[in-house]
């Protein structure tokens, strides 16, 4: 009898155990398609480079995030520097001095198409040849306190910076510099390496059909499982309306998208998982100081305050855009909005156009602008909502990489700059479009379009200060201070940001909520259901 | 006579294709941008800029990037991309195929429609057939390949589900690319047929006015064989010259048409080149283009002599 009971009791226990696990691992139960190949429609017309170091283009990062990887990682879909986790390094520490950083390397990582294990030496390599001036990469900025790198022994490195930098482990992440590549890879396929990547990563390169796709397949001996996909083919689709129509007839899986309100919420109405990602587009407005009359505070704070931002998000969607005001990123570390909003008033605008000498406002010089369709439109808002206080200007349209040449040659009296902004710290911001030394037409030029630091004091010193504070909070106190300053002196104004959007079917199951990129991320435990 | 007028025809078209050649060149210089902004992005600083022009050459004199440049095209090099670093005739080579297929398909079914259609609505002057042909030729005159290639793709591939969206061929067999050739070789075709119709119903009709047909029709000779033998030898001269001239305006259409059916081929590699500012692809491409074109005119001159014996070469 009492067997009989304790029988029971182990059964019942069994089966509670067994659905509490089901349930607590969701979609586990789920039946799994008999094909496991995942088809991605990319909004690019191809990749140019999948060289981690030169890879720029919307479709070329999410590619390499998942054959490359970093000593450290952003979680799952989620570009967070808060939530930095181990990767390639299983643990890192700093030395009492405060300037030798020692990571300990994860054992039994394979590289792709048997190039051996990840060791010591490959990290070396990698930071050694992104910093190779010879090399040219753009990504080296932020690496530049690094003053050596030292094997230790195979699985030890040991990296020693100029000076103290706290945050260094928020540059070896899974992003731009930080991904590491292999060192006998590169020595052996040279410039080949461009379009013919090995890494670490869930999934290897196979083959690259220019101008139509990029096949990846399973890395068997990845480090953390065998991913469930056995091939990922991204399909290089340029016109959205095409990318659409094959995603709706089943030929793909997923999809970027114009991060357009009626495309979402048509897409949406279909019963399509639409996601909405950032870190995104900020879109700012710079203003050059070296022209008249914006050399002039009062007319760049007028032009500010004529300027609606709820106009742009209502003309983008409420869900795609929302409004920022300091000119560093809200999800950079040290970014604070505590700064003058300039809240839409004409009323201010007259006024101190008036007490400025223009009291029924003036022409500006012609405008450049891209025709792409993240540009053109808003300038064309700007355009009319400033023709309200009697500012006026001619607009030349341009395609993009004429817009971008020019702007190089400081053709414009007010730029519009959109650009992709992953999370780094403010610092990156602030030296790329206001410190002194990147002015354009410099030899140190970056994109400082408004001059600032030049035609009019500027915060080179408060970057530079903040730049080699070992202190956090004093060094996010010195960066506050720079974000209140550029805002006092109106040299830009930020507009807003604009998520990206991707949409997919319901059964690929990404394992993760996708919260960033601009193409869903693919993983070792990314399934397709039974459809 | 005709050997020497071959020969004289191609150093013709090598002297048209060094002109064109120059001209993109410079051209391509004038137009703002820059391959190595492209490349390390804009908020590269200038001195990274300035390594990457060193490695692509772009910072040497233009005179010497320009003699450098032609005397590979004069020995068949034509370059490595800039972006890429393929070599640039490698890249045209492996695109070649799927833009001369859609040419080709597009330009058979240009033809096979609007010839007949062109010769009955001339026949059948302001008949109710001459009308619809007419009114065929109008509609399609006046639509772009790319609205037409998405209209057929919402018909057929969304509404039938008979085609599929993405036109790139995965296998090599050949029941798959006839297959996706269809759709994008209608697109262009049918407004190429349009335009073959308009010009062989009006050459049509000025030829049946000419008094040999009417002596002819007088003799007793059959209607078909005033139409089909006597009249339409002299009716294919200028529709010949117009298919010819009309293989620039397909290149242009496969452009749009690649993109609209995301197939492979020179145009999306073409605009791909462009938006990148590479300059050694775009140079490659164009002249590639120009290439076609030369060689087609010079097909069409050389088939002159089929339909008229009275042309000489001299």
């Amino acid at each position: 009898m009492k067997t009989k009971f304790f029988l029971q009791v182990l059964i019942s226990a069994i089966m509670v155990l067994t659905l509490t696990m089901v349930a607590l691992i969701p979609g586990q139960a789920q039946e799994l398609a008999k094909e496991q190949v995942v088809r991605l429609g990319a909004s690019d017309p191809d990749v140019d480079t999948l060289d981690p170091y030169f890879a720029l283009r919307f479709s070329e990062v999410p590619i390499i995030n998942i054959i490359y990887e970093g000593l450290l990682a952003w979680p799952r879909g989620k570009f967070d520097l808060n939530e930095l986790k181990p990767s390639l390094a299983e643990r890192w520490e700093l030395a009492p001095d405060k300037m030798t950083w020692t990571f300990y390397l994860r054992k039994g990582v394979k590289w792709h198409e048997g190039y051996g294990e990840f060791t010591a030496e490959d990290v070396k390599f990698s930071i050694e040849r992104l910093k190779n001036p010879k090399l040219g990469s753009s990504m080296v900025v932020g690496w530049e306190p690094i003053e050596s790198v030292t094997v230790v022994n195979p699985y030890t490195v040991k990296i020693r910076t100029k000076f103290t930098v706290p945050d260094l482990p928020t540059i070896m992440i899974n992003y731009r510099g930080g991904y590491i590549m292999c060192k006998k890879a590169v020595e052996k396929l040279g410039d080949g390496i461009k379009l013919h990547p090995i890494g670490t990563g869930p999934f290897a390169f196979k083959i690259h059909k220019p101008r139509e796709s990029i096949t990846l397949v399973a890395h068997e001996d990845y480090w953390r499982g065998k991913p469930i996909i056995k091939k990922v083919e991204i399909l290089f689709i340029l016109d959205h309306s095409t990318r659409e129509m094959a995603f709706r007839s089943g030929e793909l899986d997923a999809i970027s998208l114009e991060s357009k309100k009626e495309t979402i919420d048509r897409l949406r109405k279909d019963k399509f998982d639409v996601d909405l990602t950032s870190p995104a587009d900020m879109s700012v407005l710079y203003f050059n100081l070296t022209r008249k009359p914006l050399n002039d505070i009062r007319i760049r704070r007028a032009l500010c305050y004529a300027t609606n931002r709820d106009e742009f998000i209502n003309f983008l969607g409420k869900e795609v855009a929302f409004p920022v005001y300091s000119s560093v990123p809200p999800w950079y570390v040290g970014y604070t909005d505590k700064v003058e909003h300039y809240e839409y008033s004409l009323e201010k605008a007259k006024k101190l156009l008036a007490e400025a000498g223009y009291p029924n406002g003036f022409k500006l010089d012609p405008v450049t602008v891209s025709s792409r369709s993240t540009l053109l439109p808003p300038i064309q808002i700007l355009q009319e909502m400033w023709k309200k206080i009697g500012v006026t200007m001619e607009l030349k349209v341009v395609d993009h990489p004429s817009y971008l040449g020019l702007l190089q040659k400081d053709v414009n009296p007010i730029v519009l700059y959109n650009s992709n902004r992953y999370p780094y710290t403010a610092n990156t911001p602030f030296i790329n479009f206001y410190h002194s030394k990147s002015i354009v037409g410099k030899p140190t030029a970056i994109a400082n379009y408004s001059h600032y630091g030049e035609a009019m004091p500027g915060i080179d010193k408060l970057v530079d200060e903040a730049y080699s504070e070992g202190d956090i909070n004093k060094k996010l106190a010195l960066w506050a201070k720079a974000q209140q300053q550029i805002a006092e002196d109106a040299i830009s104004f930020t507009l807003y940001v604009r998520r990206y959007s991707m949409a997919k079917w319901p059964y690929l199951d990404l394992g993760f909520k996708e919260l960033s990129q601009e193409l869903y991320d693919i993983c070792e435990t990314t399934r397709i259901l039974k459809h | 006579m005709k050997v020497s007028y071959i020969v004289k025809r191609i150093i013709s078209a090598v002297v048209i294709m060094l002109a064109v050649a120059t001209i993109i060149f410079f051209c391509l210089r004038v137009l703002p941008g820059d391959p190595a902004i492209v490349i390390l992005g804009d908020s590269a600083s200038e001195e990274a800029l300035k390594v990457i022009r060193s490695q692509l050459g772009a910072d040497r004199p233009i005179w010497i990037q320009y003699f450098d440049y032609i005397g590979k095209l004069l020995v068949g090099d034509l370059g490595v991309s800039m972006i890429t670093k393929q070599p640039a005739g490698m890249q045209i080579w492996n695109m070649f195929p799927y833009t001369l297929n859609l040419a080709i398909s597009s330009m058979i079914i240009g033809v096979l429609i609007g010839i007949p259609i062109g010769i009955w609505t001339a026949i059948r002057k302001n008949t109710l057939f001459d009308y619809v042909g007419r009114v065929f030729a109008l509609v399609g005159f006046s639509f772009p390949a790319f609205y037409l290639g998405v209209l057929l793709l919402m018909i057929f591939s969304i509404e039938l589900g008979l085609f599929p969206i993405i036109h790139q061929i995965r296998t090599g067999s050949i029941s798959e690319h006839l297959y996706k050739l269809c759709l994008p070789a209608l697109s262009i075709g049918l407004i190429e047929a349009s335009f073959i119709t308009r010009l062989t119903r009006s050459c049509m009709l000025e030829v049946l006015n000419e008094d040999y047909v009417r002596t002819a029709f007088a003799k007793g000779l059959k209607p078909n064989r005033v139409y089909f033998i006597h009249a339409l030898k002299n009716v294919m001269i200028p529709v010949i010259t117009a298919v010819g001239f009309y293989t620039g305006t397909i290149l242009a259409g496969a452009v749009l048409t690649e993109t609209v059916f995301n197939r492979p081929g020179l145009g999306k590699l073409l605009i791909g080149a462009i938006n990148t500012r590479d300059y050694t692809l775009v140079q490659a491409c164009l002249v590639t283009f120009s290439f076609i074109i030369v060689v087609v005119n010079l097909i069409v001159d050389l088939s002159y002599s089929l339909f008229d014996p009275r042309v000489k070469y001299e």
